[in-house]
């Protein structure tokens, strides 16, 4: 007995060890949170809100649950406050807890949404590409305009959607809603998807490369997940996300 | 002391011009030479040339028509204050016309610039004018100084053809200080006869693009924020320390990063020849066309040079102005940056420019798409 209790312990120690290291050299995906925390209920303001979308798919029309706004500041330092968040961005002079979170990355995100979904019971996710194209009502919009129409030139097309850049970011809302009642689709904070680079038809290489994700915002790009500040966002033409940030899904 | 190093200077410009006169001995010569009179100068006919912001230029011909004039221009400095990031970034810029650069003035060889400088009331500081185009009393400011409420006219001759800058240099500390918050710009002197290729056949363009490249040096405050200022002059301190590192926290064109990007991009059409006028009054640059050259270069700026051709990058020395021409063959779009990337891409030296037309496969075509490694 108490020589089992030594052996659980020294195995414990060890695994901790293990664990510990293995958290300091990649940031973990899943953070392992207290047990205690699920016992108090979250303060429903730091909750995100989700509305009930219809999205039309070529094939079905399914409902999803959308993010009314992007993660907050507010919302994200109570995750990185009870340790579900391991990161938390240095804020800009005019930042404050009602702007969304930016300067996040890919990794950081899925910390945020293991945590929310372990604390509220509920299993969130990042969107897809797709989905977050039609909840933002792209097709209609986006996609119409272009710069050159020659297939040729489908490289330098896009640049029609250039905007000189705005980095300072907005309280949640200040971007107004869509036909969805989704908030800021149209801001300056490029929104992370699940959808790995190359994985979906848009893209020019039939390649999947998980190291990279797609982001959709005021333009379309790829990051590489460990990205949190993108200076470049992929070509020298510089669509560079203004800032880089988040909103949840969740199925119904 | 500041004096005396700006003596030295002068004095060593003086002995390098000579050198370039001898060597290039007729038409430098000549016009130095021949001295107008007083009264002489008084019959010359006058125009007043228009300035506009950069990064266009004022109407101008190509080759002179008639013999030399005088051209009548006006700067008024402006204090103003300017956002140069799209984080918000502000400066309290020190501006001729309101613009950085300044705006660009179009002369050719044998003509007379005659400045008019407004210092407004509203301003806080003295401001001058140093051209490097122009000969004597430190290229102008010398005779230019004044003070808020003053106005001053100067007038040189265009002995030299080129592309030349022009910066506020009132003395000591404060000669870097404003030129380091935007009081720069060029002047473009062309031959009589226009500009030549290396071959002597006449060289003709369709638009001019003027970018001028800025360094600032923006304090931080403790939390590593830019700091903002109440108003002109009152980061002096702040601001010389962070000088004084050389390490500058933008180097934008046109006064701002993306200044010359998205709507306010550059535009041409395939076919189309533009020269591309760099001016830098303070840092070494290396201008590079993504996707295109510099067909003729002439890359410290003087028109009497043979222009160096099918350049990939080209240098613009701190304090000096360059020209290129390219002819676009492609359509698209074009980055024009300071080929230090880290320059162009994280510290904003970057423009683009959209050129309009056909795509010619036979110069460049994707013979297959990306697909996974066979």
């Amino acid at each position: 007995m108490r020589f089992s209790t030594i052996f659980a312990f020294i195995l414990l120690v060890f695994f901790g060890f293990v664990l510990f290291s293995e958290k300091e050299k990649i940031k973990p995906l899943v953070s392992s949170l207290p047990s205690s925390f699920a016992k108090q209920k979250l303060p429903d303001e730091f909750m995100p809100e989700l509305l009930v979308v219809e999205l039309e798919f070529s094939n079905e029309i399914k409902k999803l649950q959308v993010g009314k706004y992007e993660i907050t500041i507010g919302q994200w330092k109570y995750c990185y406050a009870e340790g579900g968040c391991s990161f938390l961005p240095r804020l800009k002079l005019n930042q404050d807890d009602l702007h969304p979170i930016t300067n996040i990355n890919f990794l950081d995100a899925l910390e945020y949404i293991a945590w929310i979904s372990k604390r509220s019971g509920n299993k969130y996710r990042l969107p897809t590409e797709k989905e977050w194209s039609l909840f933002a009502n792209l097709n209609k919009e986006q996609t119409k305009k272009k710069l050159f129409d020659d297939p040729r030139m489908a490289w330098a097309a896009d640049y029609i959607n250039y905007q000189k850049q705005n980095k300072i970011t907005q309280e949640a809302g200040a971007f107004g809603e869509n036909q969805f009642g989704l908030f800021d689709i149209k801001g300056n904070v490029w929104e992370w998807t699940s959808t790995c680079y190359g994985s979906e038809n848009v893209g020019q290489t039939t390649m999947i490369n998980c190291g990279a994700h797609i982001v959709q915002g005021e333009h379309r790009g790829a990051i590489i997940d460990f990205v949190r500040n993108p200076l470049a966002g992929g070509c020298s033409i510089g669509f560079t996300p203004s800032n880089l940030g988040f909103r949840i899904v969740r199925e119904l | 002391m500041s004096k005396m190093d700006e003596m030295k200077l002068s004095r060593r410009t003086l002995m390098g011009a000579a050198a370039a006169t001898a060597l290039t001995a007729g038409v430098i010569g000549k016009i130095a030479m021949t001295s107008a009179t007083a009264a002489e100068i008084k019959d010359l006919p006058r125009v007043k040339q228009k300035m506009v912001a950069p990064p266009f230029v004022p109407e101008h011909d190509q080759v002179a028509v008639g013999g030399p004039k005088v051209v009548e221009i006006r700067f008024e400095i402006e204090e103003k204050k300017m956002v140069i990031d799209g984080d918000g970034t502000e400066i309290w810029a020190l501006t001729f016309n309101g613009s950085v650069p300044g705006p660009m003035a179009i002369v050719h060889e044998g003509d007379y610039l005659e400045l008019t400088l407004v210092n407004p009331q509203s301003n806080m500081m003295e401001h001058n004018i140093d051209f490097h185009a122009a000969t004597g009393a430190l290229g102008g400011a010398g005779l230019t100084m004044v003070q808020p409420g003053e106005e001053v006219v100067l007038r040189f001759k265009a002995t030299r053809t080129g592309v030349f800058v022009y910066h506020c240099a009132p003395g000591g500390a404060m000669i870097p200080y404003h030129v380091v918050h935007g009081m720069n710009g060029a002047i473009m002197v062309l031959p009589r006869d226009g500009l030549k290729d290396p071959k002597g056949n006449p060289v003709k363009y369709d638009k001019v693009f003027y970018v001028g490249e800025q360094d600032y040096y923006i304090p931080k405050d403790g939390d590593g924020n830019y700091k903002k200022y109440e108003s002109p002059g009152d980061d002096f301190g702040d601001a010389l320390e962070v000088m004084k590192g050389l390490v500058p926290t933008h180097v934008v064109f046109n006064g701002a990063a993306g200044a010359l990007t998205g709507e306010a991009a550059l535009t041409a059409k395939v076919g189309e020849t533009a020269l591309f006028i760099h001016a830098q009054a303070n840092r070494d640059s290396r201008p590079h066309l993504i996707g295109g050259h510099g067909d003729y270069v002439w890359e410290t700026g003087s028109f009497d040079d043979v222009p160096a051709t099918n350049l990939e990058t080209w240098f613009i020395r701190g304090g000096s102005a360059g020209a290129a021409i390219y002819t676009f063959h492609q359509p698209g779009v074009y980055v024009y940056l300071n080929h230090n990337l880290i320059t162009a891409v994280m510290l904003g030296a970057a423009a683009h420019v959209i050129v309009e037309g056909e795509w010619d496969d036979d110069l460049m075509m994707q013979v297959k798409e990306p697909t996974a490694i066979a």
